[in-house]
């Protein structure tokens, strides 16, 4: 008995012990042989990734990359570079999304590449505006996300809906149209997970959540414009006009499935996600600008988008960012980005890419999906700059708005307990605010 | 086969003529003293020390300057005075009510029943209810999403909200209760194999039924294990996290801080403010330590009352 | 009570044979209605992977699919991302069988050593031993990995290994049966015919607790298996996941990564059998009485 259990625990034990060996050697940031190539490690988890990554590495055998997919994504990953830059054992190269630089820049987690970059003429001034911060550059834009409606063309023709609604009380009255003519059918739903969705119908209607003057903060969360947002919102959850639940629950899936929800308030990027939320209704959904505040207003916001950052751990900054530029800002790049992760690129002088002349597949119905997204990027707007503490923003609104839903209390107070808190953070850190 | 345990444990060579100390024993001991110290203590400590500082930002818009810098008991008083951290203990102490009684009551029930005369098809029975306790609670929790949403939901989410306001406890509670529900049976199971069978024997004679026997003989012999599962439970509601986590991109119900380990991992890892997470644990750590010792007391003077 | 059992009513196996021999039926019917209650979920998962994705959310829950559908997510679980869940298998084998039992030979070690000798400071050790029982284990991951940040050990085997790799818990259980379990004389006797402690430990200590051993390695097994806020905190790669992280991951909404809800499901489905089939398989060495027992101490 005794022998046999030693044995038996031999064999797992001498894994453990050989596995670890192996991978213990593994450590961030690369080689600095003079002879070897330099390695490069990149965090990045968008689908397809892998693609792109591969045809540097090929083209470039001086400088390899390794792609790493995170477990947590968004501001989990963030907190993990910010813990671990201290530690040193960040990446080169990490995927940020716009609102989150500025967090990554207090923390010291990102370095400036203005020193590496030839030039950034081709991208609009708000464009550069969401990467440059107090005269520096601190990633090359990839791509520009801008929000768009999607719909079910053939439930709202059915509906007797020839056009998409044009103004948020056309929307409103087609929200109507649809709830009585079907109960179990709404337009869209009101997602209280989503801060980003949230942000971006904000931007739409003028407001400015954040804005700087030296070295002071303005934090204006809750003005008139936002307020306009969640109280027009609210009016619809009230007249049982939106469903209320998250996005990409399973509920939700299934309602989008079966045309439950017909409407998708999303970024540019939704065609890429649609295939696995509601395989069934391929083709049947048509891509339009969000309604507008006033006829005729183009703004838009945004919701995603992001950089790649080259983080104040890598020992190869020049390389580090020479491929960032290759692949966010060079033909070659934005065509293997287009094609495998579907994004639509920041600068305008990509947006007219023979990539970008076939629609995603999920929108085949629709050929001239790209046109829609490159008018669109010309017209978006955004808050003046990103809060230090986004995360604590987005965090909260997730829980005041998702208790304000369930207890069905006021979006306006919900807002409010948005704004105090971020202002309270900013405070505690030692942020002046005004 | 019960092991009849007392502390009678200690070894007679203490008591013999005098011999060489053997240095084994230590040796063998090191391994998990130094774990401990590394792995327990120290994070416990370090967690201490964190918690009385802040991180302090300065110079520039974006702070040029990042320092930790002493912070008292600001973190503690913070955490101490915020509602939600009061809410989230409330509401993490409701699904404890819910789901330790239940979890106490249904074991010993089926324990009972497997022990019970003439019951069949205990092998199926023990085994299907013991088998959640492989599941791990990350995916139980999924499944049980699954079935809670009325879109796929086989047990009549279609009528029942079970994401609502204080149906909401019961489906979390319910999730944990399940995957702990058949280890707590087989220990209070095997507790009950172990009662002397000549014990029933007469009460049997007296004409004594299946239930009193039950109430009256088996239970109070098994109290001590029942203490056990209860303060097993409890140490586990104090420590609910996977389940409210993994449901709460299903539902609205559930914010970022609606127990308290949430909230030390929200305020760690998704606010990124390590210094109040520290400190919420802290307070955690003292709160469930002070918990279980007064759940101990409390059984062990129960136990002990029914046992005379 | 004390009433000593007749012999004309006591069987050979002490039962008495007086009565009907009519099956009991409520305590039957209680035990099946618990065993639909746990094994529901299951049933569900069963069926839920014999759909594609798009059946999921259109059928009845219970309908099972004969579409192929089955396959044709196996076949997909297996093969996604280059068959990435076979690696996060493998993953989940080495953390929770190869954690398990190191950490039970750690356990039994200092349970003998605790239980058989006692010398300075053994007492104290115990009695820390039991008090870390008490203490919650996730309010320290946070801190666990700040620890490991430095030395560059996160992100690594290691940093899920390592602290798994102490339970007080198994501990105390090993204590306890080593006290109850290895006699004294025994060892006296091993001692007399010029035994060195390190024998007696390994060939008797070792071998008459066996039997408990195994228990408390599928606990930790288990407790290893379960574990999800660890390896969450302090790994980023994919490639050194276990199961549970894998599947969470695939499950949870992440912008450009859509949900993959019937590949998710047929993973969970897939990683439910082998731990099951484990515990059927070791039934027999289940003593679970070692634990109820313990509390008399």
């Amino acid at each position: 008995m005794n022998k046999k259990l030693l044995r038996a625990l031999a064999i797992p034990v001498s894994a453990v012990i050989g596995l670890a060996g192996l991978t213990a050697c593994s450590t961030a940031g690369g080689d600095s042989g003079s002879s070897g190539p330099v390695k490069l490690t990149f965090v990045n988890w968008d689908n397809g990734m892998d693609v792109v990554v591969a045809a540097w590495n090929k083209a470039n055998p001086n400088i390899q990359v390794k792609l790493i997919k995170p477990s947590g994504t968004g501001y989990t990953l963030y907190n993990k570079l910010i813990t671990d830059t201290k530690a040193g054992t960040n990446p080169d190269v990490a995927e940020i999304e716009y609102p989150a630089i500025p967090l990554m820049i207090s923390n010291k987690v990102i370095v400036p590449i203005d020193k590496y970059i030839s030039s950034l003429d081709n991208y609009s001034k708000n464009v550069l505006n969401r990467v440059q911060f107090e005269g520096k550059t601190y990633g090359v834009p990839q791509n520009i996300c801008p929000l768009v409606f999607f719909y079910r063309k053939d439930i709202f023709d059915a509906a007797g809906i020839t056009k998409p609604p044009a103004t948020w009380d056309e929307f409103a009255a087609d929200a109507a149209i649809i709830h009585s003519a079907n109960p179990k059918q709404y337009i869209s739903n009101f997602d209280a997970n989503s801060p980003e969705w949230f942000s971006g119908l904000s931007e739409q209607a003028g407001g400015n959540w954040w804005s700087a003057s030296g070295s002071t903060w303005s934090v204006n969360i809750d003005d008139a414009a936002t307020q306009k947002v969640a109280s027009y919102w609210q009016g619809l959850l009230d007249k049982d006009l939106v469903a209320p639940g998250p996005s990409w629950s399973t509920q939700w899936n299934t309602d989008m499935n079966t045309g439950n929800i017909v409407g998708w308030i999303s970024g540019q990027w939704a065609p890429n996600q649609l295939p696995s939320i509601a395989p069934d209704t391929a083709g049947k959904w048509a891509a339009a600008a969000v309604p507008a505040w006033t006829a005729g207003d183009k703004k838009i916001g945004t919701w995603g988008g992001e950089v790649e950052g080259v983080t104040a751990n890598s020992k190869h900054p020049a390389e580090a960012a020479k491929f960032v530029n290759w692949m966010n800002n060079s033909q070659e790049g934005l065509n293997l980005l287009i094609k495998n992760v579907q994004v639509f690129p920041a600068s305008a002088k990509y947006q007219s890419l023979p990539a970008l002349s076939t629609p995603p597949p999920f929108m085949s119905t629709q050929p001239d999906y790209n046109t829609l997204m490159a008018q669109l990027a010309s017209n978006v707007t955004g808050f003046d700059i990103w809060g230090p503490n986004a995360n604590i923003t987005f965090n909260t609104y997730s829980d005041a708005f998702g208790k304000a839903v369930t207890n069905k209390t006021s979006f306006l107070d919900a807002l409010k307990t948005v704004q105090d808190t971020t202002v309270a953070d900013m405070k505690k850190s030692g942020y002046t605010v005004k | 086969m019960a092991i009849a345990l007392t502390a009678e444990g200690s070894p007679p060579a203490s008591r013999r003529s005098r011999r060489r100390r053997p240095a084994l024993p230590v040796l063998l001991v090191a391994p998990a003293v130094i774990l401990l110290l590394l792995f327990t203590f120290a994070p416990a400590v370090y967690a201490f020390v964190l918690s009385l500082l802040k991180n302090h930002v300065s110079g520039g818009l974006l702070g040029t300057s990042n320092e930790q810098v002493f912070a008292g008991i600001e973190n503690y008083i913070a955490t101490l005075t915020d509602s939600e951290f009061w809410g989230s203990l409330g509401r993490m102490l409701l699904v404890a009510a819910v789901g330790v009684p239940t979890v106490l009551i249904l074991a010993t029930v089926f324990a009972l029943c497997l022990d019970a005369n003439r019951a069949r098809l205990t092998g199926f029975s023990r085994l299907a209810i013991f088998l959640p306790y492989a599941v791990p609670g990350v995916i139980a929790s999924l499944l049980w999403g699954f079935l809670y949403l009325p879109a796929t939901s086989p047990i009549g989410g279609q009528f029942v909200d079970y994401f609502g306001n204080t149906t909401i406890f019961f489906a979390v509670a319910n999730v944990a209760v399940w995957g702990v529900l058949g280890f707590n049976m087989v220990v209070l199971y095997t507790a009950l194999k172990s009662i002397p069978r000549e014990l029933f024997d007469a009460a049997q004679i007296d004409g004594a039924s299946e239930l009193q026997l039950a109430l009256r003989i088996k239970l109070p012999m098994i109290a001590p294990a029942m203490t056990m599962v209860a303060l097993f439970s409890v140490i586990g509601a104090l420590q609910l996290f996977n389940e409210p986590t993994t449901l709460k991109p299903l539902t609205n119900a559930i914010s970022s801080t609606w127990v308290p380990l949430m909230r030390v991992y929200t305020d760690s890892f998704v606010n990124n403010d390590i210094y109040g997470g520290a400190a919420s644990a802290f307070t955690l750590l003292v709160m469930t330590v002070g918990v279980t010792v007064l759940v101990n007391v409390v059984g062990t003077r129960l136990s002990n009352r029914s046992s005379r | 009570m004390t009433a000593i059992a007749t012999p004309r009513t006591a069987s050979a196996a002490g039962r008495p044979t007086g009565f009907r021999r009519r099956p009991n039926l409520i305590p039957t019917i209680i035990l099946l209605v618990g065993a639909v209650y746990c094994q529901v979920p299951v049933l569900w998962i069963l069926i839920a992977s014999t759909k594609s994705n798009g059946e999921l959310f259109s059928t009845p829950p219970l309908v099972p699919s004969f579409d192929g559908s089955f396959w044709s997510n196996m076949t997909g679980i297996l093969s996604y991302n280059h068959g990435i869940w076979l690696r996060w298998a493998l993953n989940t084998v080495l953390y929770a069988g190869g954690g398990g039992a190191l950490s039970t030979l750690i356990a039994a070690s200092a349970g003998y050593a605790l239980g058989k000798y006692t010398f300075r400071g053994s007492r104290f050790v115990f009695r820390t031993i039991v008090a870390a029982v008490l203490l919650p284990r996730s309010c320290g991951r946070r801190t666990q990995y700040l620890l490991l940040a430095p030395i560059g050990l996160t992100n690594t085997y290691w940093s899920v290994l390592l602290p798994q790799l102490v339970s007080p818990f198994a501990i105390y259980l090993c204590k306890i049966y080593a006290e109850a379990s290895v006699p004294d004389e025994l060892m006296e006797a091993a001692r007399i015919d010029g035994a060195t402690e390190w024998r007696i430990f390994h060939s008797i200590g070792l071998r008459l607790m066996g039997p408990a051993l195994i228990t408390v390695f599928l606990i930790q097994f288990i407790a290893v298996w379960n574990n999800f806020l660890l390896p969450f905190v302090m790994l980023t790669d994919n490639d050194l996941y276990p199961l549970t992280l894998g599947m969470y991951g695939m499950i949870m909404p992440t912008g450009g990564q859509p949900n993959q809800f019937s590949l998710v499901i047929a993973g969970v489905f897939l990683s439910i059998i082998p731990l099951a089939a484990i515990f059927l398989s070791l039934q027999r060495f289940w003593k679970i009485d070692l634990i109820s027992g313990g509390v008399k101490l």
